[in-house]
């Protein structure tokens, strides 16, 4: 009986040990996840980050002062997932009546296509097109939140700015150029531009185009020291919040992507080269009684002058004969390097696309050097002329073109030197004579000393040239005592009541006049009133019909 | 006395165990505040684009100009209408020269012959006297 008993015994406690075992085993485990738990040993904490996932969001583009010209705002887009949408007609049908441009058709051919599980229908909706499709309570349809560009100042600086596509991507003007950068920069980018400069040469260009009923304008304010645009308008606008809508006309950038024989304009530069390589003397005469005829050309001057005339007078009267007789004295060879070194030779390097390349003469010869020098022959973008025309006003220096504002790092483009700051500034003197004696008296202002050169260039056809078809181009400095800025202003084909415009210093020297007055303030240019000016001028306007 | 040492390191462990998960509860909750507050100011932000947007549009200087011109008959500002003081002579004549009254001062003076005079029908020759100076 023991030997049972004891048997019983043993495995009595044989059980409890194993339970107590168990229960042990069980403890310490539980203590261990507990312990593991508390301390979070291997466990980073299990929290939903609930922000929206989304792509970098665009970098915005400021103009120089800080205000906004491009941004980037939240839209939704519209996608559809075929394969949950049972009938595709009723769908679309449905989505038209929220949409009414939508393509029915087409849509319910896409939703039709069971082998995808996404497509797009509809993308930058606005927050109430998306309630509304939400309304329609249709399954399979559903919304991604993308970014899209926006130009809140409409068309202003709208071939700078330039535009994207539907994926961000940038297609044109700055937006292209500045691609990689804008998409991946936390801060703005800031343009050169002043936006209140932009919208006084976009208005006076609008102003212009309805006075003289031009095919196109273009007006640019260059700061002659640093190469910095503050103003680069093209007439028609551009408005890049609809490129689609645009016309051919109105997207192309006419002030880099167009070239233009820009004619007396050129006359400036070639004077300062010849002034520059020592062929001539600026007290020398040169006679222009008759007409110059170069391998059958006939190069004659549209008014009557002096028979002779030194560099300031054939500047002031524009004369043809006189500012080939001084491109003679540079020869082919040297009006052809002078005109490189201003860059004219190249397409104008600028932080924007579609930078046209100028069409230059096939070869240098004895006639093309003739043309070139009063602007014929010879067509470049007026971004690449207005460059070239501020190194007389940047003591003789070309100054390299910018857009976008290097305050930051402090980079400053090179500048290569064209003629002497002597001769710069004899230069400046010649064009101030040209508007206050000169073609270019309407382009002035009280004031404001401009300095500049009127350009009446007859437009290329097959086979020669339209007499009744111009260019008018006027290239202004000021203050001309120390020049700030490059103004230009071009007017493609400008008439009135259909009939020719006449020269430039009809109008596009008055345009440049009124821009000028305008910006000036803005620039902080403060005008200087000198007695005896005024007192010519008063008796000029009194003396007048 | 060896089981109460056990049974108090025990009861240590317990605490602190039960101390560390609180901790830790409290920096999930943290945590998750600190996420919805990076998503209200992702919102925010998205709405201060938003807004700037809409103000850099309505400040469109066309329209502007435009509300100038029409409701405050404003034009833009001609050259003769600024000045600096180098400038300032030729634009409202020079200085009055050393000595001579101000027109304050040839008030005063007459009103003081006026005082003077005390005669009735003086005061209504003050502006002739003003003028002829």
């Amino acid at each position: 009986m023991n030997a049972p008993f004891g048997l019983l015994k043993v495995g009595r406690m044989s059980r409890s040990l194993m339970i107590v075992s168990a229960f042990a085993v069980l403890f310490v485990l539980i203590g261990m996840r507990s312990v593991s738990v508390a301390l979070g040993a291997g466990g980073a904490i299990d929290v939903v980050d609930t922000r929206e996932r989304e792509a970098h969001i665009r970098a915005d583009i400021h103009d120089r002062n800080g205000e906004l010209l491009a941004t980037s705002v939240s839209v939704y887009s519209l996608f559809a997932d075929p394969r949950a949408i049972w009938d595709a007609g009723e769908v679309a049908a449905a989505l038209g009546s929220v949409f009414p441009d939508l393509d029915t058709h087409e849509v319910t051919a896409r939703l039709e296509n069971r082998a995808r599980a996404f497509v797009w229908i509809k993308r930058g909706l606005t927050p109430r097109q998306r309630q509304a499709v939400f309304d329609l309570g249709v399954e399979g349809l559903g919304f991604r939140v993308e970014h899209q560009r926006a130009y809140p100042r409409g068309s202003q600086a709208g071939h700078v700015l330039g535009h994207t596509d539907v994926d961000g991507k940038g297609q044109m003007g700055v937006e292209l150029a500045l691609d990689k950068v804008l998409g991946m920069a936390e801060e703005p980018v800031r343009l050169t531009l002043d936006s209140g400069v932009q919208y006084i040469v976009e208005n006076e260009l609008e102003a212009a185009a309805a006075n003289y009923d031009v095919l196109g304008a273009v007006g640019i304010v260059l700061d002659v020291h640093n190469g910095e645009i503050r103003a680069l308008a093209s007439w028609p606008a551009f408005d890049p919040n609809r490129p689609a809508l645009a016309s051919d006309a109105a997207r192309l950038n006419r002030a880099v992507g167009g070239v233009y024989e820009l004619g007396s304009v050129f006359k400036p530069l070639t004077i300062a080269a010849a002034l520059g390589s020592g062929g001539i003397s600026s007290h020398e005469r040169f006679d222009v009684r008759s007409k110059l005829v170069i391998n059958g050309f006939e190069i004659t001057d549209t008014h009557e002058g002096a028979s002779r005339m030194t560099a300031a007078l054939v500047l002031a009267e524009s004369s043809n004969i006189g500012t080939v007789r001084i491109a003679e004295r540079l020869g082919p060879d040297g009006l052809a390097d002078a005109f490189g070194r201003l860059g004219l030779l190249d397409k104008a390097q600028i932080e924007m696309s579609g930078s046209a390349a100028p069409i230059l003469p096939s070869k240098w010869s004895a006639l093309s050097n003739a043309t070139a020098s009063y602007g014929h022959g010879i067509a470049v973008s007026p971004l690449a002329f207005a460059r070239a025309f501020a190194a007389l006003g940047n003591e003789g220096r070309v100054p390299g073109l910018t857009l976008v504002s290097r305050e930051r790092d402090g980079e400053r483009p090179e500048h290569e030197r064209f003629v002497s700051p002597e001769i710069a500034t004899e230069l400046v003197a010649m064009l101030r004579l040209a508007v206050t004696d000169g073609t270019g008296r309407r382009a002035d202002v009280p004031g404001y000393r401009v300095a500049g050169k009127t350009g009446t260039a007859e437009k290329p056809i097959a086979g020669g040239y339209a007499e009744d078809h111009n260019v008018n181009s006027f290239a202004a400095l000021f203050p001309s005592d120390r020049p700030e800025y490059v103004v230009l202003v071009v007017l493609d084909d400008p008439r009135r009541g259909g009939e020719p415009g006449g020269t430039a210093a009809l109008n596009a020297a008055p345009v440049a006049g009124r821009i000028i007055e305008r910006i000036a303030p803005l620039l902080e240019v403060a005008p200087v009133f000198d007695p005896a000016a005024r007192s010519k001028r008063a008796s000029r306007e009194r003396s007048a019909p | 006395m060896s089981r109460n040492a056990f049974l108090f390191g025990l009861f240590v462990a317990i605490i602190l165990v039960i101390g560390l998960y609180r901790a830790k509860d409290g920096a999930r909750d943290s945590s998750a505040d600190i996420a919805r507050l990076e998503q209200e100011i992702a919102d925010a932000y998205k709405q201060k684009r938003l807004l700037e947007a809409e103000l850099a549009h309505m400040g469109r200087r066309e329209w502007v100009a435009e509300y100038a011109r029409i409701e405050l008959g404003m034009q833009p500002a001609r050259a003769n209408q600024f000045a600096t003081e180098f400038n300032l002579d030729l634009l409202v004549g020079p200085v009055r020269p050393e000595g001579a009254r101000t027109p304050a001062a040839q008030i005063e003076a007459v009103v003081e012959t006026v005082k003077e005079d005390d005669t009735p029908g003086k005061a209504g020759e003050l502006v002739g006297a003003d003028e002829q100076e």
